[in-house]
């Protein structure tokens, strides 16, 4: 089965990317109607990255699961900023994708604190909440759906001591909390804080580019990263320290596109290549923009201009 | 005045397009300015006609997208005897220079600038996204006011006999701008009209091809490509597509050279964008009341001068 030797590769790296990711293409075109009919009748694609990507806004309109959407076990939901309409990536289970996002994480960033703190909302259908809830054991939730908490933030990370932990959020909510300027924050060594996704032009203050610097002031002693992901995407790229490269998985293929004619660039339009994607589609075509530097790394330039602004960011803006 | 600003046209009419159109193809570009400025020339005289009180002084801040559309402004309000400031968009300027040059040329006062902060003005012509407007309204000391924001237009048909003419009003200025088709609703066989319109659209495209296309429309024309072929059809030429697709998945944003058909039973789907309505090109003006302008089909982007723009009258009294 296609599913097992992909949970191989990720596993052992144990098989081979291009491979797969034909494999995976040529089985998700049998068994996604609204691929197969997005795909027409070209021809099955000799190279992995001629396959065609779809658009991450056509989850918005259209099921695109490889499997009887009856079968559905978890729904993550975009954010549906401009359009006011979210998007909808449906899963048959969360096994690849917990598994991938574990293995890269931990190998890039080191192990994950057992113990988290999230300044987002733990909502179901926020695949960066379900992400946090599968790192760690216990999850303090800083954030509900009236808004962003921040005495309990800031109380929160000074009272912790002895044990390491985990702080997640948006930039827009580190932005908001080094804004109030209540640091630095001296977590235990082993901590680790992860910042994700962009201002997408919401705030004024603490201009983007400064947030990493910024951020590892306040965190003295935690290891401070860098997370980018979406929620069509199963799988993550880190940039460790937070201001680096990002770094993707083996089991993403990255490729910067033309944005209209989709012909390769050195800078573009970002189009990635997900084998955790089994459940979906392989490839997805964003809204983003990035460089690929020759060692494979991703800088990332933001959001296409005139694309809508969208993003996980976005979510705890949205319930304000 | 008129005679002046007549003159001035003349030039303009002269002038080489495709370099002022903002990536119009060379055809394309040279059409549009002329059938602009045939219009203008003829309607000036009605324009001038029952305007009792013209200001003295107007500035107009013109939005990026159709070149041609500032033309008609500046040439009204220049033919009024009104001093004329442009704001002209910072992306491409150079048309509304073109025409300012040529106007100051025959003694109109009439003047161009990119800079953000507009002279004093007596009155303030505005177009553009609702939010823009809005700005200016409040950041601009001006006695008279009048904002134009961004509307969409529609052809509504019952069958394919019209396909050359939409298929030239989707071609004109490559689809952008208020008056440019997002959509043609049928009460009538999409797929019979759909195969209608890829043929129109190829020989539009043979005699006036699109131009340059704005890299960040990519993604949007790829999502609605993928959809159509998903939930209805999609024909591709070089440069042009047409698509069927039902009528929720309607979207009030036109792309370049795009044609995207929808079936219909009525017109309540466009109850929700009503305010938002600016032209409708039909054989059937009887189906088309909610519409501020309505015109034939191939006459959507040659909208009459003066009229009406968006239900507002282009003059403005003191």
């Amino acid at each position: 089965m296609i599913r097992d030797r992909i949970a191989r590769f990720l596993k052992t790296g144990e098989g081979d990317f291009a491979e797969l990711a034909l494999a995976l293409h040529a089985w998700q075109r049998e068994h996604n109607a609204d691929l197969a009919a997005f795909v027409g009748d070209a021809p099955l694609p000799a190279r992995w990255e001629e396959i065609p990507a779809v658009p991450v806004s056509l989850f918005r309109d259209l099921a695109l699961t490889s499997f009887d959407p009856a079968e559905t076990a978890v729904v993550f939901r975009t954010s549906g900023t401009t359009s006011g309409r979210r998007g909808a990536v449906r899963l048959r289970d969360t096994e690849l994708y917990d598994l991938g996002a574990r293995l890269h994480a931990e190998r890039v960033a080191g192990p994950i604190p057992a113990r988290g703190l999230f300044l987002h909302p733990d909502l179901e259908d926020s695949s960066l909440a379900h992400m946090c809830r599968h790192f760690v054991r216990d999850a303090v939730w800083l954030a509900n759906r009236d808004g962003f908490d921040r005495a309990a933030a800031i109380a929160a990370l000074h009272a912790v001591r002895s044990e390491p932990v985990f702080v997640a959020g948006t930039a827009l909510a580190f932005h908001d909390l080094l804004e109030l300027d209540a640091g630095p924050f001296a977590l235990p060594r082993g901590s680790l804080v992860m910042v994700t996704g962009g201002y997408k032009g919401q705030v004024r203050g603490v201009p983007e580019g400064e947030l990493a610097p910024a951020a590892q002031s306040a965190f003295p002693g935690a290891h401070v990263v860098a997370e980018y992901g979406m929620t069509e995407l199963s799988s993550q790229l880190w940039a460790t320290p937070i201001g680096s490269r990002f770094r993707a998985p083996p089991w993403l293929g990255v490729r910067a596109v033309d944005p209209w004619t989709g012909e390769p660039a050195a800078q573009g339009l970002l189009r990635f290549y997900d084998l955790a994607n089994v459940d979906t589609v392989l490839a997805i075509e964003t809204a983003d923009v990035g460089r690929l530097l020759p060692s494979g790394e991703l800088e990332l330039l933001g959001r296409l201009p005139g694309a809508e602004p969208r993003g996980c960011s976005l979510t705890i803006e949205e319930l304000r | 005045m008129t005679d002046a600003v007549r003159r001035g046209i003349a030039n303009v009419r002269t002038l080489d397009a495709a370099p002022l159109s903002q990536g119009l193809s060379a055809a394309n570009a040279t059409r549009s300015l002329h059938e602009a400025c045939d219009l203008v020339t003829a309607g000036l005289d009605v324009a001038r006609r029952d305007w009792d009180d013209p200001p003295r002084s107007v500035g107009i801040v013109a939005a990026h997208g159709v070149f041609t559309s500032p033309l008609e402004w500046m040439a009204l309000y220049a033919a009024a005897g009104t001093a004329v400031r442009v704001k002209a968009s910072g992306r491409d300027p150079r048309f509304v220079t073109a025409v300012a040059d040529a106007f100051r040329a025959e003694g109109l006062d009439v003047t161009a600038s990119t800079d953000r902060h507009l002279a004093p003005v007596e009155a303030l012509l505005a177009f553009g996204a609702d939010e823009t407007i809005a700005e200016l309204r409040t950041s601009v000391p001006a006695a008279l006011f009048r904002g134009y924001g961004h509307r969409f237009s529609l052809a509504i048909v019952h069958d394919e006999r019209f396909v050359e003419a939409l298929a030239d009003d989707v071609a004109r200025y490559d689809t952008r701008g208020c008056f440019a088709p997002a959509a043609i609703l049928t009460f009538g066989d999409p797929l019979r009209l759909a195969q209608a319109m890829a043929d129109a659209s190829a020989e539009t495209e043979r005699r006036w091809p699109r131009g340059v296309v704005d890299p960040a429309l990519g993604p949007e024309w790829r999502r609605r490509v993928g959809l159509a072929r998903v939930r209805g059809t999609a024909s591709l030429g070089d440069a042009w597509a047409v698509l069927t697709m039902p009528i929720e998945h309607f979207t009030p944003v036109a792309l370049p050279r795009m044609t995207v058909i929808h079936a219909v039973r009525d017109l309540s789907v466009l109850e929700p964008y009503r305010r938002w309505l600016s032209s409708c090109a039909t054989d059937d003006p009887s189906a088309a009341t909610a519409f501020p302008r309505v015109c034939a089909p191939g006459q959507l982007q040659l909208p009459a001068f003066p009229r009406r723009h968006d239900g507002l009258p282009m003059t403005i009294e003191r």
